[in-house]
């Protein structure tokens, strides 16, 4: 079957779909301002409830409300930079993410060094609402935009040899503060087994909430492995590649005992510092139970298979 | 009731700050959205500076021989128990609402919150022993309950060192301050490190007094 790729031209601009999102939710905050304005006395202006108070359309398939924007902007875990959660929204913000190009190669038939702009411009688009589920016990429902890595994987062929995918993250210390100190062995780096990065859940995401990613959440391409831990999800990467041992992750290097390879998210398996039972979804007030793969069970089960989780955490 | 020395006021005032501080932040939106978490570190941080200040104050008096050094022990000590138990109640109250099903098993599998658990009974027991009237009542017990603070500040640090991800240099900065506050405390150093009598710091000693 041919499949027709449209050129980037036939698709919509961005600026334009952004504007327009912009204009629809400006107008839209307006809108409701004034609304809540005409029934409030004038002394009761401070009580206006902003974004929270616009029912938003997006939410994920168990019915939860995205986090709002500018939670998911402002609080990020982003080592580069900080290891204070609030921090990398303002050291970020001049990160250069363009002309940024990715290297794939490895064990592959095709391998290629490529701009990160022909990469999203070649895959079609996908919209996802997934629940993020950080191993430090707090969680966000972020509506990503990205595409599927599966789509890459199969351009660029694995051969036969191929198990594993390794995936580097950009190594910068004049732009990462955090990566001038060697407490850390940047650059970070992750992996999936070959099926994970094939599964129909796995993204390479570049936007979220319609608009391209900021620096602090992983611009200008990352990965997105809903089912497990937020670190596993690398931002700004550099590099991919194709191997047949299971790669190291930073995390790994650092920790084992503490971070595993496969980091599935898993209320059973108690880490030494936070709790895995339970979860503050980021503006909620309570806590709430974290569910098995973090919700996507019947999606993923099937990888695991006969593996003792407990084992391979 | 008399007028509490400079020093002491110092103290007080020192230990207020933090609270202050953070008050204020956290009304500016600081912390959002997640001030619990920052409420937690910031707490329990704060209660460990003010028990190794409590823990520096015998052996700056001994290497300044400026006896006014010595009297904001109980103020900071008092201090470092009301910081850790703002942070043992955010924790429980604020985190995790007293949800006991959630709580009990932390408590199982993670030792270092019982060794927490455990720093703040002992904490307890310090700030209720600390009033005057049972020192002067009882003496030889007072001081016998009061070294328990030396396991009880390692109790926290150990503490802290499990609870901090990745980057442990702080936890071992606080572990390095308390070996060398110890070692200041062993009488063949203590001699060695007295420092000569200075008028200039005994007019200050005197100033800080009244």
């Amino acid at each position: 079957m041919m499949v027709e790729k449209k050129k980037p031209d036939e698709i919509t601009p961005q600026e334009l779909y952004q504007s327009r999102r912009t204009f629809l939710k400006t107008s839209l905050t307006i809108t409701s301002a004034a609304a809540l304005l005409a029934a409030c006395k004038p002394t009761a202006v401070e009580t206006i409830p902003t974004a929270a108070a616009i029912p938003s359309e997006l939410v994920d398939e168990l019915g939860s409300s995205a986090t709002l924007e500018e939670d998911i902007t402002g609080f990020t875990n982003y080592y580069e930079f900080s290891s204070n959660k609030l921090k990398p929204t303002e050291l970020a913000q001049d990160f250069i993410t363009s002309p940024w190009t990715v290297q794939i190669g490895g064990l592959v038939e095709n391998p290629q060094e490529i701009l990160v702009e022909e990469l999203i411009a070649r895959y079609s688009t996908v919209e996802r609402v997934y629940r993020m589920r950080c191993v430090e016990g707090w969680s966000m429902v972020i509506p990503w935009q990205g595409f599927l890595l599966k789509d890459l994987v199969e351009d660029v062929k694995p051969t036969k040899d191929a198990v594993y995918v390794r995936f580097e993250g950009t190594f910068d210390p004049e732009q990462m503060p955090g990566q001038q100190y060697s407490t850390y062995p940047w650059p970070y780096v992750e992996g999936l087994r070959l099926d994970e990065a094939m599964h129909d859940l796995t993204l390479l995401a570049t936007g979220i909430y319609g608009k391209d990613l900021t620096p602090q959440n992983g611009a200008p391409i990352r990965l997105v492995v809903p089912w497990k831990y937020g670190f596993k999800s690398i931002k700004a990467i550099r590099k991919i590649d194709f191997v047949e041992e299971m790669p190291t992750s930073l995390w790994m290097a650092l920790s084992s005992r503490e971070y595993g390879f496969y980091a599935n998210v898993n209320p059973n398996v108690p880490h030494p510092r936070w709790s895995q039972a339970s979860e503050q979804r980021i503006g909620e007030s309570g806590r709430r139970d974290t569910l098995m793969f973090n919700g996507y069970e019947q999606e993923v089960q099937d990888l695991y298979t006969g593996m003792d989780l407990t084992v391979n955490f | 009731m008399k007028r509490p020395s400079k020093i002491k006021l110092i103290a007080w005032v020192a230990s207020i700050l933090p609270a202050g501080w953070f008050i204020i932040n956290y009304a500016l939106g600081a912390y959002n959205p997640y001030p619990t978490l920052f409420l937690t570190q910031f707490a329990g941080k704060t209660a460990i500076v003010f028990l190794l200040l409590s823990l520096a104050c015998t052996p700056l008096r001994n290497i300044f021989s400026c006896s006014s050094l010595n009297q904001p022990r109980k103020v900071f000590g008092l201090a470092s128990f009301y910081y850790a138990l703002a942070h043992a109640l955010t924790f429980l109250v604020l985190d995790y609402h007293l949800k006991w099903n959630w709580l009990l098993p932390e408590f199982q599998n993670k030792p270092y919150l019982l060794l927490g658990l455990a720093a703040l009974l002992l904490l307890l027991v310090l700030a209720l022993t600390s009033i005057r009237s049972f020192q002067k009542r009882t003496a030889d017990l007072w001081i016998k309950i009061h070294r328990w603070v030396y396991p009880t500040t390692l109790l926290v640090l150990i503490h802290q060192y499990f609870a901090i991800k990745g980057d442990k240099r702080t936890a071992i900065l606080y572990l390095v301050i308390f070996g060398i506050l110890m070692i200041l405390r062993v009488p063949f150093i203590k001699s060695k490190v007295r420092i000569k009598r200075e008028d200039s710091f005994q007019k200050i000693n005197r100033w800080l007094l009244s």
